[in-house]
């Protein structure tokens, strides 16, 4: 089965802009302040170290996908179970988004219970559907950020800026340890894909990479430079707020809900090749509909997790990030040192 | 079909276009003008949309709100309000109450105006602006808050600007004003709109000055013009000046295109340059413009003219202790910390004019007259 | 069953097979020959003029009459039958028996009478520039239309007889070295094996050769032989079936069902522009309604302040809520068009006069429906009639409704879901290994130069790889 690398590819540009809405953007803004910006350059150079890793690891097995490099059950059930709560979170936060933005008395159950349809319809269809569905939201998604881009660089004011490097050093290296934990660590889900379904291309995935950061990067910019960092310390979710700005030829106005979208397709994306993941451990690839009952049990579980906005931005900000970093950086460092014991 | 909490058809809605907020002893009275309230003497489909207003009353504004709510037959739908009138009573003491719910809503969109009515109620103004709007897709309502191009003493002031520059450091908010000339009862008579004799009229006047969220005073014509040259927010600026020789006679001068650049040059002081350049409306004195001199000259007093009206907003400003040109935010984006004094700041103000034209006329008209006789 | 060399029996036996119908004519000329033809498919004229020429010469008293008929007939094709399976078939094709006394086979000569239209114009797929001819109900005439354009010695033909009881002739069309062989090997044996009472037309043989199932159209239904031949030449498959004017060609991707056949004759700039108002006319044909229900129920944000307030002094009045008035405007549309297309001409204006009226005006002054509605779902019907495939044209109709349905019940969110599970839906769509939305989704740079936008002639150098291996296209040096 060989997959196209351009599909590949925009499947990682999915992954890496996923999660930046909500949760990391928060984050970010408690931490680092004005200095967001720079803690996002910073981040995009570290890394390359956890990038790196990936790709030895895949190139090193290149017919086996991440379950049968582990080839240990206990630890495959360990990490699916992380991926199965790391994504119910990421659920949660795109139905907080969408329930608090769009329809607000709506109960959040109806609307998960939505999404997650279509969810489960494009799991029935397999892989390479997510994959070939990637690529046209992509298109659709890159023209939306050029004329976000360009309505809002005109309203942008440097002097929101300033002054720069108000926050130590401390916290701006600690704003780069959480984009990295929320916008580079989740491309360890690729392993899953064993190599030889590829046509890997090291520098097209690269530049894919930093696309998808320059876009993150660009919201950021964009939203302090606009807002400064009272009001977006204020408001929830500012980089839907500052959609609001965009005009159209001076009579169109609110476009914000249209501009939206493309978080909806990340999301989409996101959810769906976690549950391919979770679906793949080798406990579970025996059933046949698998799919059906992890994305109920996720849509449960997203509901009930968190009892208010506030516990569920804490738990993302104080506590989830380590458990990214021990499942997403310690367990590929470790299978990359341990010997060469699994043969075809 | 209809299986969610959110539908909404568009006949079910009352369609707010601007809130007026008084006060009523302790309480908050809010006046909505709802924008497509039925008409009694309309037939069905390309009947107009009369403006009604529906006015409530409550503790807090949430409870004004429901109290509207229960006086319309249809549900409230705010997302697009375009106007805010606030009466100064309220802006003295209770602007706080009335911002953070403005803010918080999720529905509207954060740009619309805000003004403040001076010596009469919203109400009444909201009164008299419901007969203008017989064609509500015309907006007129709104073309008297945008037509400050040609004042020079008034502002428009969006929510999201307001609430920006409270928040930021060293920097105040400023609101313009707006009053009510002629007699009140007769202004929601759509008889006498027919008639085209209009006897009360809206009109827009100077700048009120915050400090935080409290309202603090309110500014003249003059001052209100040099704020606003200050802050880069006027279009055109008109000097009248009288002639040399007959004080009964003016030269008039148009000033259109104002660039102020503020340079910090210590803690204690600043530095204002003012760029202009305009032409020449109107001459009725003896002057020969042809005259390299005479136009110096013109050129100087126009130049101490502006110099003078900046003062008078810098002044007027110190006076009321509120920063609101911004100086303090530019001090804290330069030297990282916000002390400075504000009332003893040294401002020097340096203004330069260019009399680009004088109309279609190169001299004036008596001249040439003479010349001909 | 075997023919006897007595011709008394031949005779006895076709007719009891045949059960004496008033048709089947039998001449005995003397005691060694007799011959026997249906009237009903056969020319009088050729067997008078053929036959009858050639056997009077015959001197019938010499050894081996048979041989010296076979090869003094005057007709060009001649063939032998054996048994009474095949003679019936050649009965049935409008050859005419000839019976010889004391031989046991019989010679089938071609006397057949043209039951068919003759070439005329394409009615279906208009254009305006390009050739005009279009495939008749004759499999020769068919595939002589295809051969005078491609006069490749590599085009080759594979014939089948296909139905019990219609016994129609199958063509199978490729060209053998720019398509895969796999894939024509798949669809000969799927052709081989198809079992069936009796092919009328090519939507009989559509079902068995496709395996999974999808709204959208996979196989392209054309009448066009300029259509069928560019088809070819880029690898793909093209099969006739007697007795319709319609060809089939595999693989179809949404690429050639937005395309008309006439982009090619035009310059490339202008149809670029075509192309990108055939895709915006695609979207609007499924989009459209749906949008509309979604901002004027969910989110009223959208709309800008002016129009808002028209719309809803518009909206008084009417009874129903507006998902419900969308939908039955559009089944009624629906329902126009199609007794448009049963409609006799004579009848035309009047049926179009009292649709005009009943659905413009007469709707919105009853107060039934408001008249945006109107204009809303008549703007996304006439830009589904821009597509010449009905196929394509009903499945978009199924599309509308469901993203209505989804965008009813919940706004623009559900609007979002609706778009989101048709593009799942377009992806997953794969003809003979060939993913639907080639060359977009896997994406391909030389076959996206005729996609969305087009490249003038000579810049389009190779052949796309996905579904054709000899990839060099116009003249370089390495082309044979």
């Amino acid at each position: 089965m060989k997959i196209n690398s351009f599909n590949y590819n925009t499947l990682l540009f999915f992954l890496v802009r996923c999660l930046f809405i909500g949760i990391c953007f928060n984050n970010l803004i408690i931490i680092s302040k004005l200095d967001s910006w720079i803690s996002i350059l910073i981040g995009i150079i570290i890394s390359i170290f956890p990038l790196s890793l990936y790709y030895y690891i895949n190139s090193k097995y290149p017919s086996l996908n991440i379950y049968e490099i582990i080839n240990n059950n206990f630890i495959s059930s360990l990490l699916s179970i992380f991926v199965f709560f790391f994504s119910a979170s990421s659920y949660w936060n795109i139905i907080n988004f969408i329930s608090s933005q769009f329809l607000y008395k709506t109960p959040d159950i109806l609307i998960s219970l939505l999404f997650i349809t279509s969810i489960i319809y494009i799991n029935y269809k397999g892989l390479k559907t997510i994959l070939r569905v990637s690529t046209m939201l992509f298109y659709v998604t890159v023209l939306l950020f050029l004329l976000s881009f360009i309505g809002l660089i005109i309203q942008t004011d440097l002097e929101n800026l300033m002054p720069v490097f108000m926050s130590s050093n401390k916290e701006i290296i600690l704003g780069s340890m959480h984009l990295i934990a929320y916008n580079t660590l989740p491309l360890f889900m690729l392993l899953v894909i064993p190599k030889d379904y590829i046509k890997i291309d090291i520098k097209s995935n690269l530049f894919m990479f930093v696309f998808a950061s320059f876009m993150i990067f660009a919201y950021c910019f964009l939203v302090l430079s606009i807002y400064g960092i009272d009001i977006a310390t204020l408001l929830h979710f500012p980089e839907f707020h500052v959609f609001k700005r965009l005009t159209l030829m001076g009579f169109v106005k609110r476009l914000e809900n249209i501009f939206s979208v493309q978080w909806a397709f990340d999301y989409f994306i996101f959810i769906s090749f976690a549950i391919y993941f979770i679906c793949q451990n080798p406990l579970l690839k025996k059933f046949k509909f698998n799919y059906i009952v992890i994305s109920l049990l996720l849509v449960i579980t997203s509901n009930n997790m968190f009892s208010s906005n506030t516990v569920g931005y804490n738990f993302t900000l104080k506590y989830l990030p380590y458990f990214i970093y021990l499942f997403f950086l310690l367990l590929p460092i470790h299978l990359s040192i341990k010997k060469d014991t699994n043969s075809i | 079909m209809t299986g969610c909490y959110n539908y909404n058809e568009l006949n079910d809605i009352a369609i707010i276009s601007g809130l007026g907020i008084d006060m009523d002893n302790n309480n908050l009275k809010i006046s909505a003008l709802v924008a497509n309230g039925q008409s009694l003497n309309s037939n069905s489909k390309e009947g107009n949309a009369q403006p009604t207003l529906i006015t409530g009353t409550g503790k807090n504004f949430t409870e004004a709100i429901k109290d509207i709510e229960s006086k319309s037959a249809r549900e409230l739908y705010i997302g697009h309000l375009n106007i805010v009138i606030i009466n100064e009573k309220v802006a003295y003491e209770r602007l706080f109450d009335i911002i953070d719910p403005l803010f918080r809503d999720p529905e509207t969109l954060k740009k619309y105006y805000i003004i403040l009515s001076k010596g009469t109620t919203s109400e009444n103004i909201l009164k008299t602006l419901s007969p203008l709007e017989t064609l509500p897709a015309e907006n007129t309502s709104l073309n008297i808050v945008t037509s400050k191009k040609n004042l020079g003493y008034s502002n428009e002031v969006f929510l999201s600007t307001f609430i920006y520059k409270i928040l930021n450091k060293g920097l105040e908010p400023v609101l313009p004003t707006i009053i009510l000339e002629g007699n009140i009862e007769e202004a929601d008579n759509i008889d006498d709109l027919k008639a085209s004799k209009v006897d009360t009229t809206l009109k827009m006047d100077s700048l009120a000055l915050f400090k935080d969220y409290k309202l603090v005073g309110f500014a003249t014509h003059d001052e209100s013009k040099g704020i606003n040259i200050i802050n880069n927010e006027i279009n055109t600026l008109t000097i009248t000046n009288s002639c040399y020789k007959n004080k009964d006679k003016y030269i008039v001068t148009q000033i259109d295109d104002i660039e102020s650049k503020i340079k910090i040059i210590n803690k204690n002081k600043i530095e204002i340059t003012v760029k202009s350049s305009g032409s020449i409306n109107e001459t009725n004195c003896n002057l020969d413009l042809q005259n390299d001199d005479v136009i110096k000259k013109i050129n100087d007093t126009v130049k101490n003219n502006i110099k003078d009206i900046i003062y008078k907003g810098i002044n007027k400003g110190k006076e009321l202790d509120t920063d609101i040109f911004g100086f303090g935010n530019k001090i804290y984006k330069k030297y990282r910390k916000l002390d400075y004094d504000f009332k003893n700041l040294d401002i020097d103000v340096k203004t330069d004019v260019e009399l680009k034209t004088k109309g279609s006329l190169e001299t004036t008209l008596k001249e040439a007259n003479n010349e001909n006789k | 069953m075997k023919l006897s060399t007595n011709n008394k029996i031949n005779i006895k036996k076709l007719e009891h097979i045949n059960g004496k119908s008033p048709d089947l004519v039998i001449r005995t000329l003397n005691k060694k020959i007799s011959y026997a033809f249906f009237e009903s498919v056969s020319s009088d004229n050729k067997i008078s003029d053929f036959l009858n020429k050639a056997l009077i010469n015959i001197n019938f008293y010499f050894d081996n009459v048979y041989n010296r008929i076979k090869n003094n007939l005057y007709n060009s094709k001649v063939k032998e039958v054996t048994n009474f399976k095949d003679l019936y078939y050649y009965l049935e094709s409008g050859f005419t028996i000839i019976f010889i006394n004391g031989f046991s086979k019989a010679l089938a000569v071609e006397t057949r009478e043209t039951l068919d239209r003759g070439i005329t114009d394409v009615k279906s797929e208009m254009g305006i520039k390009g050739p005009r001819d279009s495939f008749t109900e004759n499999f020769n005439k068919n595939l002589g239309l295809i051969r005078k354009r491609i006069k490749d010695e590599n085009l080759k033909v594979c014939e089948y007889l296909i139905g019990r009881r219609s016994k129609t002739k199958v063509g199978l069309l490729y060209i053998e070295d720019i398509a895969f062989i796999d894939n024509v090997n798949k669809i000969k044996e799927k052709l081989s094996k198809i079992n069936i009472d009796a092919i009328l037309d090519t939507g009989y043989i559509r079902d068995f050769l496709i395996e999974k199932k999808s709204i959208f159209p996979t196989i392209i239904n054309s009448e066009r032989p300029d259509l069928v031949c560019a088809s070819l030449l880029e690898g793909k498959i093209a099969i006739i079936v007697e007795n319709t004017p319609y060809v089939l060609v595999i693989p179809g991707l949404l690429n050639n069902f937005i395309h008309s056949s006439e982009d090619s004759y035009q310059k490339a700039i202008h149809v670029t522009f075509t192309r990108f108002l055939r895709l915006i006319a695609l979207l609007i044909t499924i989009l459209v309604p749906a949008f509309y229900v979604a901002i004027t129920t969910f989110n009223q944000e959208v709309i800008p302040d002016t129009l808002l307030i028209s719309l809803a002094i518009q909206r008084s009045g009417v009874p129903f809520p507006t998902s419900f008035a969308v939908f039955i405007l559009m089944i009624t549309f629906e329902l126009l068009r199609e007794s448009d297309i049963r409609l006799p001409e004579k009848m035309g204006t009047s049926i179009s006069i009292v649709g005009a009226l009943v659905l413009g005006d007469a709707a919105v002054n009853a107060g039934i429906v408001s008249p945006i509605v109107v204009i809303v779902v008549a703007i996304s019907s006439i830009t589904s009639l821009l597509f010449t495939d009905t196929d394509l044209i009903n499945a978009l109709r199924f599309w509308k409704f469901f993203v209505l349905l989804f965008s009813a019940s919940m706004g623009l969110i559900g609007f979002v879901i609706a778009s989101l599970i048709l593009v799942t839906n377009l992806c997953s769509i794969e003809v003979i290994g060939v993913p639907y939305l080639t060359p977009f989704s896997p994406i391909n740079l030389d076959a996206l130069k005729d996609s969305l936008f087009m490249v003038s002639r000579n810049k389009m150098k190779k052949r796309a790889d996905y579904l054709a291996k000899n990839i060099i296209r116009i003249g370089d040096k390495n082309e044979k």
